[in-house]
């Protein structure tokens, strides 16, 4: 059977609708994402941890030697 | 309740799997990353410049990720016929657990930020160095080489020698004969490693298409291939002593694991049925790892793992 203009409005919302819903994740699949998210501040902090200290090491001395 | 509110709702009711940090650091081949971060610390410890202990730390981090880097591209490049070999068919992308476009975008982003900051904080050949070894192992060997050639892992070999070399040149900007004598170690040990694997792993290879030693020329060419390379592996042990960076206690241990690992291929080469035949191998492939890491880390102690200076 055809499909009214409304009812091809209302298939296409509901297509959109599923196509743009987050999936639902279980129990072990939030932990799992958590960690991950977890773990990504901490290479984050690491990294910029690193960065400041191999300034640091590199500028030496002239870490102090700035206009007061 | 309208068709349309049942159908969003059984959308939304299934389940997606989600990676978890352990199958990222898989991704990583986090036993070949061990084996670079290693020989490229022992090739830091030997060259002639004292490095900061942060700045060797921060270098051997970023080797570390561009080894990650070419690894992640690798089982990208490979996830199909990863998926048709027992060896590596529970790789995280051929078991579903991640997509293959998120592996690439993260390999990608691994080899260009471990490069990039290699160079900003370490010094440019080093950087070079690496993208090198990252561009050779993803470019030559797992695409040009790796389906065409049973001589894939020998030249392919080059990709995982260079991070010696890579080490040596972020203590000492630059590349030295030291430097390329540990790279032929590790160029020359390649071959009997992987063609000790592949002897005992021919089905999984043929499976899936890749055209190693035992599968084009046969397992008995392939014996004596392992011999001559182990023969060759065992004497480039010597070259750290005939350079002159290298004592006698380094030499002695470079004997007696050069003797077991011919040993090893030679009992490969003289068994060549059955269960034995296959024990031999396994054994030759174990003991290769060993040796590589007992050889770099005598290397390693003989120089006082390199805070002497």
């Amino acid at each position: 059977m055809a499909l009214g203009s409304d009812d091809k409005v209302r298939s296409f919302n509901a297509q959109t609708r599923r196509s743009l819903a987050p999936p639902v994740l279980d129990a072990e699949a939030k932990r799992r994402q958590r960690l991950r998210s977890i773990a990504i501040a901490w290479a984050l902090a690491a990294i910029a941890l690193m960065f400041f200290l191999v300034t640091i090491i590199r500028l030496g001395a002239n870490v102090a030697n700035r206009p007061l | 309740m309208s068709e349309t509110q049942v159908s969003i709702e059984s959308s939304v009711s299934t389940t997606t799997a989600v990676a978890s940090v352990g199958d990222y650091i898989a991704l990583l081949k986090p036993t070949v990353m061990s084996l670079a971060v290693f020989t490229a610390a022992v090739g830091m410890a030997v060259a002639p410049v004292h490095m900061h202990p942060v700045l060797a730390i921060t270098a051997l981090i970023l080797i570390a990720m561009g080894a990650g880097a070419a690894g992640a591209l690798n089982m990208w490049y490979d996830a199909e016929i990863d998926g048709l070999m027992q060896r590596t068919a529970k790789r995280p992308i051929p078991r579903g657990l991640i997509p293959r476009d998120e592996a690439a975008a993260f390999g990608l982003f691994l080899a260009a930020f471990s490069v990039l900051s290699l160079g900003l904080l370490i010094n440019w050949v080093a950087a070079s160095l690496l993208a090198a070894s990252i561009v050779f192992y993803l470019v030559v060997y797992t695409h040009w080489l790796k389906r065409r050639t049973p001589q894939n892992i020998v030249i392919g070999g080059a990709a995982g020698a260079l991070p010696p070399m890579i080490g040596w040149a972020a203590a000492s900007p630059g590349v030295s004969w030291e430097g390329f004598a540990l790279f032929l170690v590790i160029f020359l040990w390649t071959p009997p490693h992987f063609w000790a694997l592949a002897l005992y792993r021919s089905r999984d290879y043929a499976r899936a298409g890749v055209p190693m030693m035992p599968n084009v020329y046969g397992p008995d060419r392939t014996r004596l291939e392992i011999l001559i390379y182990t023969a060759a592996t065992a004497l480039s042990g010597f070259l750290p002593v005939l350079l002159g960076f290298a004592g006698y206690g380094y030499a002695a241990v470079a004997a007696a694991l050069g003797a077991g690992f011919l040993f090893l291929a030679w009992r490969v080469f003289r068994v060549r049925g059955g269960f034995e035949a296959d024990k031999a191998s396994r054994q030759l492939f174990t003991f290769s790892i060993l040796y590589l890491f007992a050889l770099f880390g005598a290397l390693w102690v003989d120089h006082g793992f390199g805070l002497g200076r």
